[in-house]
């Protein structure tokens, strides 16, 4: 038999009725001044404890009754059939452990979400919407940066045109997925090469001036064609919306405090995203350097030059692991008949 | 004579007791795929009403995870049309925006309506009677004014909302009523205005000596490097006085809510201070970057007792003789059929 006191409200006024409650028989007996009541198990509902908070049984017509005698209600609780999920969590909040791996499950699960879940379904939808939809996108970014940072390249039109149509002439032999070259001059970029979504390639004039020729130019468009192949400015984007989400969803809401604690994350995880691209990129890039008979080394001569040259924070080699490694493949001798 | 007396606010919660809590909320959404954070809510809310005090009695939370479920769905099927429209017919999105602005004042309403609802102390419940009407009028009339007036009219907006939330509460059968005025606010959001035109013109100063040394003949690349510094100390700046701005806001408007509100014999003292909320806000912000998120329940918990804190009501000596509502007293059927409309759309 459990007995326990509380506070009893009628629902009829705010008064506090003190009681004396007792479990027996399969029924709960409320006694008081004035005060005689019993209701059937069935007939209660215990509001399932929260830590230490004060818990509460509702009890019919619009009754309650309160009790700080934590261990007594979860025994009732237990009497009763009810609230099953909530006496789960109440369990799992019992003991420090659980809430230890608790702390490790979502750590887990949001990394996996972030590093794997996020990435897959960001692919799964780049490919899925409307190609006019990603051209928007890349043409409202490029009059954007055409604004802010991008100006007129000051590069003679027949080299812009010799570059062109040497590209062109590639993508008869080979399938290149649709693109846009484009030449511009960006004191902010430096050497520079961008793919946008929806195919434009912009090619800064800082990086055909590094250029010793145009095949090494070739090769590094041969790289943003891998960009553009698989989509990945809109990828990027959608991720960053996705991490949005699911770090929204944990820290619970959105436009708080919060907010700069978990832009930092973010920040790191967008350069974790864009490193995977670069490589998948830089298979393309391989495989079509191959295939068009460019030895892919020039790829490498133009980077590891980059890679000197660098006095810019956002160039090429920005958001890549060592060069070194990233640029092995491409000094292997190619074959080609 | 001297039959009131004055109940100070307890908050008892403890950083480490909603630590668990929150972990495990979090790691049963996340494993749930969001379907727990109906419960989440609900025992979050039950944990905060629980150990909130007053004349040693606690407030409960009434609402099942199954309503807030709905609620929920409801809102992120909304969000997930719009959101499609919006990438593949411009026009539908536009359309499907026209009628969610004209559904807000009942989804704000009708929100109100089941926080209120759902809020009981002493076993009576509160409720809002404020009317769809009045909310199109607030939400929607002259949320269009701010536009056209370059802003003015957002100290008295901020007014509205709240009077209108302070107006239209009801305790058991007890209606509260709003004596303030919109005077107060404008003070408070115009010195909202300068804290945040602060970092502006520090920026413009800045850019404008840099101007000035270019053209006494510093050379190109400092003068770029010298912009950027400019730049990204003033965003700095902004998001702190963003910080700042809006904690002083904060303090003032819950002032300005309790101390004009009164429900029969009960009034609130509210003392809030903006240094104190700028100095909550600005060590919790850096002590949850610091711990990646680990602190946020502390975080929570110091808030909390802050306000509570800070936070006193005068009324009868007997607390215990207020009476039930309309809403509460009606037949078991008509309160199920009440409970079948009480909506709260939305995602948090």
């Amino acid at each position: 038999m459990t007995s326990f006191s509380g506070d009893l409200f009628d629902g009829r006024s705010s008064q506090a009725h003190p009681v004396s409650a007792s479990l027996d028989g399969g029924q709960l007996h409320l006694t008081g001044e004035d005060i005689a009541l019993v209701f059937s198990l069935e007939q209660i509902d215990i509001a399932p404890p929260v830590g230490a908070a004060r818990g509460v049984v509702h009890l019919p017509e619009g009754r309650e009754l309160h009790s700080i005698d934590l261990t007594a209600l979860a025994a009732l609780s237990q009497a009763t059939a009810t609230n099953r999920p909530e006496r789960w969590a109440r369990h799992l909040e019992s003991r420090l452990g659980y809430a230890l791996v608790a702390l490790l499950v979502s750590v887990l699960v949001m990394f996996a979400g972030l590093r794997w879940g996020v990435p897959a379904v960001a692919q799964l939808a780049a490919h899925t919407l409307p190609a006019g939809l990603e051209r928007n996108i890349g043409e409202e970014s490029l009059s954007l940066m055409d604004k802010f940072s991008l100006s007129p390249s000051r590069l003679p039109l027949s080299r812009q045109r010799t570059l062109t149509q040497q590209l062109a002439a590639q993508c008869r032999k080979q399938a290149c997925p649709p693109h846009q070259l484009l030449f511009r001059n960006s004191t902010l970029f430096g050497a520079n090469a961008m793919a946008l979504p929806g195919g434009a390639i912009v090619v800064t004039d800082a990086l055909v001036g590094l250029a010793l020729n145009n095949t090494e130019l070739i090769a590094v468009i041969a790289h943003e064609l891998g960009h553009v192949a698989h989509r990945h400015s809109l990828r990027l984007a959608l991720q960053s919306i996705g991490a949005g989400v699911i770090l929204v969803a944990v820290t619970g809401d959105i436009g708080s405090v919060t907010d700069l604690a978990a832009g930092l994350p973010s920040l790191l995880l967008q350069k974790g995203y864009s490193r995977d691209m670069e490589r998948e990129a830089d298979a393309y890039a391989l495989a079509w350097l191959n295939t068009a008979c460019i030895p892919p080394r020039h790829f490498a001569d133009i980077l590891g030059r980059l890679d000197k040259d660098t006095t810019d924070s956002t160039t090429l080699l920005d958001s890549h692991p060592g060069t070194h490694q990233r640029l092995e493949p491409f000094l292997v001798p190619h074959l080609c008949s | 004579m001297s039959n009131t007396k004055q109940y100070p606010m307890q908050f008892t919660g403890r950083g480490g007791e909603y630590f668990v809590i929150w972990i495990v909320n979090i790691a049963l959404t996340l494993l749930t795929l969001g379907i727990y954070s109906a419960w989440a809510k609900v025992r979050t809310m039950r944990w905060f009403y629980g150990h909130t005090l007053l004349d040693n009695q606690t407030f409960t939370y009434l609402a099942t995870p199954m309503q807030i479920l709905k609620g929920r769905l409801i809102a992120l099927t909304a969000l997930a049309v719009y959101y499609a429209a919006s990438f593949y017919s411009p026009m539908l999105a536009v359309a499907l925006m026209f009628i969610f602005l004209i559904a807000m004042p009942w989804v704000v309403v009708s929100g109100l309506r089941f926080h209120a609802r759902k809020s009981a102390y002493r076993g009576l419940r509160f409720d809002f009677t404020g009317s769809v009407g009045e909310a199109a009028r607030i939400y929607i009339g002259l949320s269009l004014l701010i536009i056209p007036t370059l802003g003015l009219i957002l100290p008295y907006l901020a007014y509205r909302q709240l009077k209108f939330i302070a107006d239209n509460t009801t305790y058991g059968q007890t209606a509260s009523h709003y004596q303030g005025t919109s005077k107060p606010f404008w003070g408070v959001y115009l010195f909202a205005l300068v804290l945040m035109l602060l970092p502006i013109g520090i920026i413009a100063l800045g850019l404008y000596q840099i101007a000035q040394l270019k053209t006494a003949g510093m050379p190109p690349e400092a003068a770029m490097a010298a912009v950027g510094a400019s730049i990204f100390g003033g965003a700095v700046l902004f998001y702190l006085m963003t910080l700042v701005a809006g904690a002083m806001i904060m303090a003032r408007t819950a002032n300005l809510f309790y101390n004009a509100t009164t429900i029969g014999p009960v009034g609130f003292q509210s003392s809030q201070r903006a240094r104190d909320l700028i100095w909550l806000y600005f060590s919790n912000l850096v002590l949850i970057a610091l711990t990646v998120g680990i602190f946020i329940p502390w975080a929570k918990v110091r808030l909390a007792r802050y306000r509570a804190g800070r936070l006193a009501v005068t009324g009868p000596v007997d607390l215990g003789q207020f009476a039930a509502g309309q809403h509460q007293t009606s037949t078991a059927t008509g309160a199920e059929m009440a409970d079948l409309f009480d909506l709260n759309i939305g995602l948090t």
